[in-house]
């Protein structure tokens, strides 16, 4: 399972067209440990970790950093089941509800 | 709830099945199966006092389904985003919500009562998830008919393909299906960037030690497989390959079929090994200390 970490690591390095391994050789990273940041819910890295790959993809570090907190609380306010809730970011979760809204009228 | 209608994801399914067949017989499309009308349908058909009353699109970043209880019509709203991938994982992501719907809308209460904790409410969802993954994947491949397709001559990704255009879904959701029904030896593998991100293997390959851990591994390709010969597109139909490239222990004269299928649009690789049912490749036991 991929984080937004990895997959934002992901996206910028494909946009470059750099593979995996040029990204990790520049970075002074293993392969694997790069990989593992991509693809796993693996150990959050050291700042200079980062700091080293947004350099090599020339993007400003802060865009490495989630800034959205997960509220879990929201998860309850509604009967619902869900996939990949966590994922929501907050605009997301109030259009939802807007929807939802729209079908409490019986038609 | 009815009594008589306490569903696993397989019981589910064939009860489903059996009306879509019957429909069949009165001339209706059979496949793909159109989940969003059988959706709207089965709550009435099944006689619950909650159906489901919208099926719509919602089209949110990061959003791929859900199931929502709307309390003022007594019933629910099964929402899923179409922009999300191939209309084969729409279609899937619609029938994993049924499936939420026909086996779980009873248990909300234990996520209204768990408290928000969202480590605690992990692994059960995990367990809700993967019953309604089986659900869907039984749905819209249902046994029969699936089989008929695969008959014929060994397995291959030319085949798979047709399969998965004939019922609708992805390819990797036609993979599983077969890899996890099927009584040969085989193992799929789904890897990215050189590194396996998951391995399934069929009954026959677990008894005879194919597989492949990668939960809490990194694991690398093996150097002289397909999958890992970059120059190499794709080998739908296969190339023999020496077993011992995938399982060290393999005997050194046994031979798999590996076929390889890059999926470029979304960065990773299918391949699929094909081993003899009588070849096994566990490691040898090491006595003493």
């Amino acid at each position: 399972m991929a984080t937004k970490l990895g997959e934002k690591i992901r996206s910028y390095r494909t946009k470059k067209g750099l593979t995996l391994e040029a990204l990790a050789h520049q970075a002074g990273l293993s392969k694997s440990y790069l990989w593992e940041l991509e693809n796993r819910e693996s150990q959050r890295p050291s700042a200079e970790k980062l700091q080293g790959i947004a350099d090599v993809l020339g993007v400003d570090v802060s865009f490495f950093v989630d800034d959205s907190v997960d509220n879990p609380q929201e998860a309850h306010r509604d009967k619902q089941f869900f996939r990949n809730f966590s994922k929501l970011d907050e605009d997301s979760k109030e259009q939802l509800r807007r929807i939802l809204e729209t079908f409490r009228k019986p038609n | 709830m009815a009594v008589g209608d306490n569903f696993n994801p397989s019981s589910a399914a064939i009860r489903l099945t059996h009306w879509l067949d019957a429909a069949e017989a009165a001339g209706l499309e059979r496949f793909p199966v159109a989940v969003d009308k059988l959706a709207l349908d089965v709550g009435q058909t099944l006689k619950w006092p909650d159906p489901i009353v919208e099926v719509r699109a919602a089209n949110l970043p990061m959003f791929e389904g859900g199931l929502f209880h709307i309390k003022e019509r007594r019933g629910w709203a099964l929402l899923y985003n179409e922009q999300l991938g191939s209309p084969g994982r729409v279609r899937f992501t619609q029938a994993h919500e049924l499936g939420h719907y026909l086996l779980h809308r009873q248990q909300q209460e234990a996520f209204e009562c768990s408290e928000a904790d969202m480590v605690h409410w992990g692994p059960n969802q995990k367990a809700l998830e993967s019953q309604a993954d089986e659900f869907a994947s039984n749905l819209l491949m249902p046994m029969k008919q699936f089989r008929v397709c695969m008959t014929g001559h060994a397995i291959d990704f030319e085949m798979l393909s047709e399969a998965s255009t004939k019922f609708g879904v992805s390819l990797t959701a036609t993979c599983l299906r077969w890899i996890l029904s099927t009584e040969e030896s085989a193992v799929l593998v789904l890897s990215r960037d050189g590194f396996i991100d998951w391995s399934v293997s069929s009954d026959k390959a677990r008894m005879n030690g194919a597989f492949i851990r990668t939960r809490g591994r990194v694991v690398e390709l093996p150097m002289q497989s397909l999958a890992a010969e970059k120059t190499m597109e794709s080998c739908r139909l296969g190339r023999r390959v020496s077993l011992n490239t995938w399982f060290e222990h393999a005997h050194p004269d046994a031979v798999a079929r590996e076929m390889k299928l890059v999926c470029d649009n979304y960065g990773y690789t299918l391949s699929l090994l094909h081993l003899s049912r009588g070849d096994k490749v566990w490691a040898p036991r090491e006595w003493g200390v």
